[in-house]
């Protein structure tokens, strides 16, 4: 089994505390503005103010304080949507794996939803019915269900040939109990390792939305939105509001991903790669 | 033969159901009318529109109207333009049609030649550099990679263009931008399915019949590598022909993803319908032949 990688879990570790502890550590409240200080560059170049590490916006916003607090977004969306994707799709996998009829049914809901890649899905909806936080979370978070049903049916009819389902089915042990008590705990594993690939994607998610102008609304501190806002400078040589934000999420998933790549080698023998 | 036929009632299945959702959808989105009608029409002005448009009918009829319309080829007139959507988006397909292969093209150059000495150097510097660089490639926001891009090669050494479609030169940005993430996926299946075949018993025999290492891997490993390599740049096709809108949108580029997402900001209902469920064609067209050649090719899974 490969080490865990105590470095690159230390960097996630910081930047979960640091986008967690936002509103003591970061220096400015990120949407105070102020006209007189637009566009300094990060404090390293000439001009740069020391109490602006990172440099202003377009409206003299400091960018450090706005990354912190967008870390913030980025990851509570990526937390809640994972997990409401967790909470249908897993009890609906294991009935599905359970009983053969509810178990087609299933099935063709989720080829449907997949037939539709989850992005357009999530952008359609909320293009028409309005951007926040709370909304992108919520269609985020349903969208997910489908790939996780699939998995967990999929472990649940593994399972079920085992000797010690056939044993507890031959007790008499009642069907609810043998499913939440004897196989959920079996699949477990499947669904940790689908987390862990789910959690930056859904990151990743949330900022190309935020960046389109339909994730969460403007007054959130967003990096997609920090990005979209700065890519209206870029001709002007103004790189900070830009570059920096989308290097901070870009180490966040990174991190994200390293964690997961470590837990599938570690949990999923079978290390399945390909996705559909 | 039955496989294939049942696979085909499932991809026309799947195409009417995401044809019939998008329809109800849109239905809960509000009273089209107060995107219509300009704001100083007459109550009967008003009316007048909506029957010009059929919807006045109930919601059943305006269905079966759709789906009658929709089996024609027919998914009505943009609110915007006033021209046939499906026409709209048809204009627009080869631009995109290019982008995406250029893209893909891109992906398998390097990421296939990657993937497969990251897998016979396993666990080497460079088959660790190679895995850390794709785990790079597959976590860096597309935007932003489009972005930086523009900032080194548009404006810092003004090299390249960064908007439209007119040379040869405009195709190597928005390419380079939506290959990045391919490459790394690539890279990543390549390097995993080629250690998979590696230690095989054919590739042992091969070896221990004193082939060159040469032809064990690209004559004997690789070609079966490629069989779920085939599936899986089939599918992101699939993908990148409805998933190229932020970088259509990022580079001005004049395909059929900025298209719908204009129509989605000035809420197009004809075209954003149109483009879902022409997304869902090509979709289940990919799917199915992607499905189709793999059961040609691998006769296991026809019998599964």
């Amino acid at each position: 089994m490969r080490r865990f990688p105590w470095f690159t879990a230390l960097v996630l570790f910081a930047m979960v505390l640091a986008a967690i502890f936002a509103p003591w550590i970061a220096p400015h409240p990120p949407l105070e503005g102020d006209l007189l200080r637009q566009h300094l560059p990060p404090a390293w170049l000439p001009g740069g103010d020391p109490s602006f590490p990172l440099g202003t916006d377009e409206q003299g916003r400091d960018i450090l304080s706005n990354i912190l607090y967008g870390l913030r977004v980025s990851l509570s969306v990526g937390f809640f949507a994972v997990i409401i994707s967790v909470l249908i799709g897993v009890p609906l996998g294991l009935l599905a794996g359970y009983s053969r009829r509810f178990g087609e049914l299933v099935m063709r809901a989720v080829d449907i939803q997949l037939s539709i890649p989850t992005f357009l899905i999530a952008l359609v909806v909320l293009a028409l019915w309005g951007a926040g936080l709370l909304k992108l979370i919520l269609v985020i978070g349903i969208v997910g269900w489908a790939e996780y049903a699939r998995l967990v049916r999929g472990a649940v009819l593994s399972e079920r040939s085992r000797e010690y389902v056939l044993a507890a089915e031959a007790l008499g042990v009642p069907t609810p109990r043998i499913l939440f008590r004897h196989i959920l705990p079996n699949v477990l594993s499947v669904v940790l390792v689908q987390i862990s690939v789910d959690v930056p994607r859904v990151i990743l998610l949330e900022a190309t939305l935020s960046f389109l102008g339909v994730g969460v609304s403007i007054e959130t501190p967003s990096i997609g939105l920090m990005v979209k806002r700065g890519m209206d400078y870029l001709f002007s040589g103004i790189w900070w509001t830009t570059a920096l934000p989308g290097l901070a999420l870009m180490l966040l998933v990174l991190t994200t991903n390293l964690i997961g790549d470590w837990a599938r080698d570690a949990f999923d023998p079978r290390r399945r790669l390909v996705r559909s | 033969m039955r496989y294939f036929v049942v696979r085909f009632l499932q991809m026309v299945f799947a195409v009417w159901a995401v044809a019939t959702l998008v329809f109800l959808f849109l239905q809960l989105t509000g009273d089209p009318m107060e995107l219509l009608a300009p704001e100083d029409m007459t109550e009967a002005q008003v009316e007048e529109l909506r029957k010009a448009y059929g919807l006045d009918q109930p919601i059943h009829v305006q269905y079966l109207v759709y789906m009658k319309n929709l089996l024609r080829g027919d998914l009505g007139v943009s609110w915007t333009s006033g021209e046939p959507a499906l026409a709209l988006l048809a204009q627009r397909f080869p631009a995109t049609l290019k982008l995406v292969l250029v893209a893909l093209g891109i992906a398998i150059l390097f990421g296939l030649p990657a993937g497969v000495w990251a897998a016979v150097r396993a666990d080497s510097l460079v088959d660790r550099t190679l895995r850390f660089l794709s785990v790079v490639g597959i976590s860096a926001p597309t935007f932003w990679i489009g972005i930086m891009l523009i900032l080194i090669f548009s404006v810092t050494l003004g090299w390249l263009p960064s908007a439209g479609a007119h040379s040869w030169k405009h195709y190597i940005l928005p390419g380079v931008t939506l290959s990045f993430y391919r490459i790394a996926l690539f890279l990543r299946m390549i390097r995993s399915t080629m250690l998979d075949v590696l230690s095989q018993d054919y590739v042992r025999t091969a070896r221990a019949k004193g082939l060159s290492e040469r032809v064990v891997i690209y004559k004997h490993a690789l070609r079966n590598a490629l069989i779920p390599f085939v599936t899986l740049v089939g599918l992101q096709f699939g993908h990148l022909m409805a998933g190229a809108v932020v970088t259509e949108w990022i580079f001005a580029w004049p395909g059929m993803n900025r298209l719908a997402l204009n129509a989605l900001f000035t809420e197009d209902r004809p075209v954003i319908l149109a483009f879902v469920v022409l997304t869902a064609v090509i979709f289940a067209a990919v799917n199915f032949v992607v499905d189709v050649l793999y059961g040609l090719i691998d006769p296991r899974v026809r019998y599964a």
